[in-house]
C-alpha cells in the first residue's frame, strides 16, 4: 500500500473533529459535537507472474520491514475427515521440519541470525508460509521462505517430534475445563465424526507417516492453488523481480486438479449434557446449528452487528452485572457452509442454572427487545474497528486480501463488507436477529464440572433428561 | 490481570517490552546526543507535563485515522498491603463503574445509600476477618444488609453506563493490572479523541464505586477461572510464596480468595486517593491527532485534577536466599518445572546482562535450553525464560519454566537445566551468538512499532517505570556493552544451588501417600 495514496483515500472520506468544542466543562460524550468516521479498505496492486501465480502487493514505507506470504488452498476440509489428523501433524512438521538442504537446526540458526520470523501452518481451509523480515535481509530471507514453501525436508526425527507434540496438546485438553467444554461441545453440536467435532487419537497420530505428509504437500502446493502477497517496504516492480527469480523453476503443471472442498456435515445431538469434573467452576455451552447462515449471505453485515451487540452488550454485560460470571458471551457465527448460534461461559457450581437461564433469556428475548440505535452504533463501531486496525500494518491487510482468494470469496469481498457495515440500518440488524438468533426449544446444552445439586439441578432447565457423558482421556 | 471487558479485543502484556528491541539503521536519523539507530518516528514524541504533575507523551502519526490512548498508573499489586491482596486489580474493575454523571440517575439519592454501604461494608469486613466479636453480628445478617443497600442504590443508577458509553465511540477499550502498574487503554477513530479525554478524565476525577459487591463476585469468578482451575497458576502462586519471604511480590495480583472477601468500598477510596495522584500517572497518545489541539484538551480535561503527594514506594528488601527451597504442587495431569533465582531491579547494572543471559537460554529453537531439552532430548514441549520474572519495579526473580513432555519427569528436566546452566560457565556463549541475539531484538523492536496501541503502551510503560520513555530504546546501549565474559560471570554467580527455588507441578494422580501440596522452605 502506498502510504501517500492510503492517506489520500482515507482523508478524502474522513471528516475529523469539525467544530468540536474544547471546553472542559462538558461531562458527557453526548454533549460533544462529533463527526462520523468513514474509511475504505486499500486494494493494493495485483500482479501475475509468468508461472500464472497471482501476487498482491501492499506498499508501506514507514518502517524498513517486509512481509512475504504464500497462501495455499489446503486444509482438512479438502480431505476425508479421517485424514484430518495427518493435516494437523503436517502443520507442525512444515513449520519445524527444515527445508531444502537445510536441516531444521541450520534453518533455525539462519532465521535466528537474520532476526526474521518464518513460519508455516495449516488452517481449516488454507495453508500459509509467511516471512516477516527487515528490508535489508529481503533477498536472504525470501530464499529461505521459498525453500520452506516448496522444498520440504522433514526428516523422520522431526516427524516423530511433531507427533509427540501433537499428543501432548491432546493431553493438555484433559487439564483444562475450558478445552474440555470446547471439544465436547463441538462433538455434540457437529458430531464426533465431523471436521469440527473430531479429535485425533494417539493411535491415529502414531500411524501418520513421513511419506503421507510429503504426498499431501505434493498434492496441494501447486501454482494454481497458491497466491502470494508482499507488504511493507517494497514496490510492485521490486516484488515482481524478486518473485520471478525465486519461483522461476516452479511452473504450472498441466492436468493437476484443484482440490475440491468437501462440505462438512453436522449432526447435532440436542439435549442437556453433563460432563462431571472436579473443578472450582462449571463451564457452560449452549448452541444450535443454523443451516444457511454463511459469510456470503446478503444479511451477513447485519448479522455481524447483531452478533456483537447481543453477545457482548447484552449477554456479557447482563451476566457481569448480576455477578454471575467473569466472561460469558454469545456468538452468532456465519461459517463458510453453515452457521451457529452459541454461548459459552463459566460460573460457580451453585449458579449454573441461573447462568444458563440468564443467557437464554437474553438471547431468546431479543425479538421483543431488539438492539437500540445506540447499541447498533456501538456494535458497528466495534466491527469496523476490526478492519480499520488492520490499516496500521500492511501485513494484516495483506492477509485478509489473500484469504479472499484462497477461500474463494467474491472479488472485493472485504472492501464491500466494510462498506456494507457502514450502511446497514438498525432495521436490517433487527431483521437479521429475528431470522437467525435464538436457541429454540431443543438446543445442545453442555455443563462441565460439578453443578450444585448434580444432574437433578439441570432438570430445572426444563429441557428434558440430563445425559451424563462418559469422560474420554484425550491423547491417552 | 485484565479487565477483559471486550472479550474479543486485543490483549497486552507489558512484559513484551522487556528484553527485546532496538531498531535498524535504515529507518533512523540520530538526533543530537542520541544513539545511532533511534527510530525516526521517536523524533516526534513530545513530553507534556501539567501543573498537577501528570505527564503525557504525544506521538502524532497520520497514516491511519485512529488514535490509541493509554493511561498508566504506577500502582500494582505490589502496593497493596498484606491482607488486602487483589485490591489494585479490583480497583481496575471498579474504574469502569462510572461517575456522578455517567451512570447515575439521581446522584444525591444514590450517594446517600453508597455512604451507608461504606459503613455496612466495614462491619461486614470486620466480621469476615473475625475481628468484630463485640458486635457479635452474624455475617449473614450484615450480608443481607449490604445486598439490600446495593440493590437500593442500584435503583438510582444505570448499570454498565460507563462501558456502554465507551462502546459507542471506541473500537476497543480495556485495562490490565500487573504486579507493578495498572493501565487503561482505548483505541478510537480520530474523530472521537475528545471522547477519550472526557471519559478518562472523568473517571480520574469523579469516580463512583457503585455495584462493588456484585463486581467482587465477578473478580472471584475470574480467580476461579484463571487461577483455581489452572494448575500452572496454582504452581506459580506456590513459587512466589516460596521465593519471596518478605517482599509483597509474594502475593498474587488476582488476590487470595479470603482477602477478596474482606475488601471494602472504603479501602477502595483510600487506595484511589493514595495512588491515583496525577504525578503517579502517565498518559500516552499515538495516532492521527493535532498535538496543539491535544495539549489544549489535555489541559482542559486533566488539568483540574488536584495535585496530591506521590505515594511511597516499597522499602522492603527481599533477603538473598541462603539455601535452596523446593515445593511440589499437585493438580491436573501435566508436569511443569519452575526454577527461580534472585532477579535484578530496573537500575541494577547486571539487569542487561541478565536479559542477554535469558536470551542465550531461550527465545527460539537455537537457544541452549530449548535446543537441549526440546530438540535433542525431547524432554520439553516448551522452555521459557523471563529474566525479570514479570516484576518491573523491584528485584524479582530470574525464572526458567519447562513444560515437560509426557513420559518424562520434572527430575529429568531439572537435571538437564542444571547441566546447561553449568555449561554457561564452562563453555561461554560466543560473541557471534550474542550479536545474533541483539540483532534479533533490534528487529523485533521495529515490528513492535507498527501498531499505535503497542507504541502507546511502550511509551507509557518506560515513562512510568523508569521516568523516561527514551529508555525504551536507550537500553540497547547497555545490551551492546555486554560481553560473553559478563554472561559467564553472571551465570556463575546466579545459578548456584543455594539460590534456587524449584517448584514441580505434578499430576494429581501421581501423588503418593501424602496428597497435599508440599513446600520445603528452610
Amino acid at each position: 500500500m502506498n502510504t501517500a495514496m492510503q492517506r489520500v483515500a482515507v482523508v478524502a472520506l474522513l471528516v475529523v473533529l469539525a467544530g468540536t468544542s474544547a471546553s472542559a466543562t462538558l461531562r458527557e460524550p453526548s454533549e460533544l459535537k462529533l463527526e462520523p468516521l468513514a474509511f475504505t479498505m486499500p486494494e493494493g496492486e495485483e500482479l501475475l507472474l509468468s508461472n500464472t501465480i497471482r501476487v498482491l502487493v501492499f506498499e508501506n514505507h514507514d518502517l524498513p520491514l517486509v512481509t512475504l506470504s504464500a497462501h495455499v488452498v489446503m486444509g482438512k476440509y479438502y480431505l476425508p475427515v479421517e485424514r484430518a489428523t495427518a493435516v494437523e501433524v503436517l502443520s507442525r512438521v512444515w513449520d519445524e521440519g527444515g527445508a531444502g538442504a537445510l536441516p531444521p537446526e541450520a534453518l533455525d540458526s539462519l532465521v535466528g541470525r537474520l532476526g526474521m520470523s518464518l513460519h508455516a501452518g495449516i488452517d481449516d481451509r488454507e495453508a500459509y508460509v509467511t516471512a516477516h523480515m527487515a528490508r535489508e535481509d529481503l533477498s536472504r530471507g525470501a530464499a529461505l521462505w521459498r525453500d520452506l514453501l516448496l522444498d520440504p525436508r522433514w526428516d523422520e526425527e522431526r516427524v516423530a517430534r511433531a507427533k509427540a507434540r501433537k499428543t501432548k496438546d491432546l493431553l493438555s485438553i484433559n487439564d483444562n475445563p475450558r478445552s474440555l467444554a470446547r471439544v465436547w461441545f463441538w462433538r455434540l453440536l457437529a458430531g464426533p465424526e465431523s471436521a469440527e467435532g473430531r479429535v485425533a487419537t494417539r493411535r491415529e497420530i502414531e500411524a501418520v507417516t513421513r511419506d503421507e505428509l510429503l504426498a499431501l504437500h505434493r498434492r496441494f502446493v501447486i501454482p494454481r492453488a497458491t497466491v502470494i502477497g508482499l507488504a511493507g517496504d517494497i514496490t510492485p516492480d521490486e516484488a515482481r523481480d524478486l518473485l520471478e527469480k525465486l519461483l522461476s523453476g516452479w511452473s504450472a503443471r498441466d492436468g493437476v486438479e484443484l482440490p475440491e472442498i468437501l462440505p462438512p456435515v453436522r449432526r447435532a445431538r440436542p439435549g442437556v449434557y453433563l460432563l462431571p469434573g472436579d473443578f472450582e467452576q462449571c463451564r457452560i455451552r449452549i448452541g444450535r446449528n443454523l443451516p444457511g447462515l454463511t459469510d456470503t449471505a446478503d444479511d451477513y453485515p447485519a448479522v455481524m452487528i447483531e452478533d456483537f451487540g447481543v453477545g457482548y452488550m447484552r449477554v456479557f454485560y447482563r451476566t457481569r452485572q448480576d455477578g454471575l460470571s467473569y466472561g460469558t458471551g454469545s456468538r452468532l457465527i456465519a461459517g463458510p457452509f453453515e452457521g451457529s448460534c452459541t454461548a459459552s461461559g463459566s460460573t460457580r457450581p451453585e449458579k449454573v442454572v441461573e447462568l444458563v437461564r440468564a443467557v437464554r433469556e437474553e438471547i431468546d428475548g431479543m425479538e421483543q427487545r431488539p438492539l437500540t440505535d445506540l447499541e447498533v452504533r456501538g456494535s458497528r463501531t466495534f466491527q469496523l474497528g476490526l478492519f480499520i486496525q488492520k490499516l496500521e500494518r500492511a501485513r494484516d491487510i495483506l492477509r485478509l486480501r489473500l484469504r479472499e482468494i484462497t477461500l474463494d470469496l467474491p472479488p472485493n469481498y472485504y472492501p464491500d463488507l466494510v462498506a456494507s457495515l457502514q450502511s446497514v440500518s438498525p432495521d436490517e440488524v433487527a431483521a437479521a436477529g429475528k431470522r437467525w438468533l435464538g436457541f429454540g426449544d431443543n438446543p445442545v446444552v453442555l455443563v462441565v464440572g460439578t453443578p450444585e445439586g448434580g444432574p437433578d439441578a439441570l432438570e430445572q432447565l426444563g429441557l428434558g433428561e440430563v445425559h451424563i457423558l462418559e469422560p474420554i482421556a484425550f491423547g491417552e | 490481570m485484565m479487565l477483559k471487558l471486550r472479550s474479543r479485543g486485543r490483549s497486552i502484556r507489558i512484559s513484551v517490552f522487556i528484553g527485546m528491541f532496538w531498531c535498524l539503521g535504515a529507518s533512523v536519523s540520530p538526533a543530537r546526543g542520541e544513539p545511532a539507530g533511534r527510530p525516526v518516528l521517536f523524533d516526534r514524541v513530545e513530553k507534556f507535563r501539567l501543573d498537577n504533575g501528570m505527564r503525557f507523551l504525544l506521538l502524532p502519526r497520520h497514516d491511519v485515522p485512529i488514535v490509541a490512548g493509554n493511561i498508566m498508573v504506577k500502582v500494582g499489586n505490589v502496593d497493596t498491603p498484606e491482607g488486602s491482596t487483589g485490591l489494585a486489580h479490583v480497583f481496575e474493575h471498579m474504574a469502569f463503574k462510572g461517575t456522578d454523571v455517567i451512570g447515575s440517575t439521581d446522584f444525591t439519592a444514590e450517594s446517600a445509600l453508597l455512604d451507608s454501604l461504606v459503613e455496612a461494608g466495614e462491619r461486614l469486613s470486620s466480621i469476615r476477618k473475625g475481628r468484630d466479636t463485640a458486635a457479635s453480628e452474624d455475617s449473614s445478617k450484615v450480608e443481607l444488609e449490604v445486598a439490600a443497600l446495593e440493590e437500593r442504590a442500584g435503583r438510582f443508577s444505570e448499570p454498565m453506563a460507563f462501558p456502554r458509553t465507551y462502546d459507542t465511540y471506541t473500537f476497543d477499550f480495556n485495562a490490565y493490572t500487573s504486579t507493578d502498574v495498572t493501565a487503561y487503554t482505548a483505541l478510537l477513530g480520530a474523530n472521537n479523541l475528545e471522547v477519550w479525554m472526557l471519559m478518562e478524565s472523568e473517571r480520574l476525577q469523579n469516580p463512583v464505586f457503585r455495584e462493588f459487591y456484585s463486581e467482587l463476585e465477578v473478580v472471584m469468578e475470574e480467580r476461579r477461572a484463571n487461577t483455581d482451575d489452572k494448575p500452572e497458576a496454582g504452581a506459580r502462586e506456590l513459587l512466589k510464596s516460596l521465593f519471596f519471604t518478605k517482599h509483597p511480590y509474594r502475593f498474587p495480583t488476582i488476590g487470595f480468595m479470603d482477602d477478596l472477601r474482606t475488601l471494602t468500598p472504603k479501602m477502595l477510596r483510600e487506595f484511589f486517593d493514595r495512588y491515583y495522584a496525577p504525578g503517579n500517572m502517565v498518559g500516552a497518545l499515538v495516532g492521527d491527532f493535532d498535538p496543539a489541539e491535544a495539549r489544549t484538551w489535555l489541559t482542559s480535561y486533566f488539568g483540574d485534577i488536584p495535585s496530591r503527594p506521590l505515594p511511597p514506594g516499597i522499602d522492603t528488601v527481599e533477603p538473598i536466599p541462603t539455601s535452596p527451597r523446593r515445593g511440589v504442587y499437585r493438580q491436573g495431569k501435566e508436569r511443569r518445572l519452575q526454577m527461580a533465582f534472585p532477579g535484578f531491579g530496573p537500575t541494577d547494572p547486571d539487569r542487561p546482562v541478565a536479559e542477554l543471559l535469558g536470551g542465550v537460554l531461550a527465545g527460539d529453537r537455537t537457544r541452549r535450553l530449548t535446543r537441549r531439552l526440546d530438540l535433542e532430548e525431547g524432554v520439553a514441549r516448551d522452555v521459557r525464560v523471563s529474566p525479570n520474572g514479570g516484576f518491573d519495579r523491584y528485584p524479582g526473580y530470574f525464572l526458567i519454566t519447562v513444560d515437560v513432555m509426557a513420559g518424562h519427569t520434572n527430575e529429568e528436566a531439572e537435571e538437564l537445566v542444571r547441566e546447561e546452566l553449568r555449561r554457561l560457565v564452562e563453555e561461554p556463549v560466543t560473541a557471534e551468538k550474542l550479536d545474533e541475539i541483539r540483532s534479533a531484538w533490534r528487529k523485533s523492536f521495529l515490528f513492535g512499532l507498527q501498531k499505535n496501541a503497542d507504541l502507546a503502551d511502550l511509551l507509557a510503560f518506560y515513562e512510568t517505570i523508569d521516568g523516561d520513555w527514551r529508555l525504551s530504546y536507550r537500553r540497547f546501549d547497555d545490551y551492546d556493552r555486554v560481553t560473553p565474559a559478563d554472561v559467564s560471570r553472571l551465570a556463575g554467580e546466579l545459578f548456584q544451588p543455594k539460590n534456587a527455588t524449584v517448584v514441580y507441578l505434578e499430576p494429581e494422580e501421581a501423588s503418593g501417600e501424602d496428597s497435599d501440596n508440599k513446600e520445603d522452605r528452610p
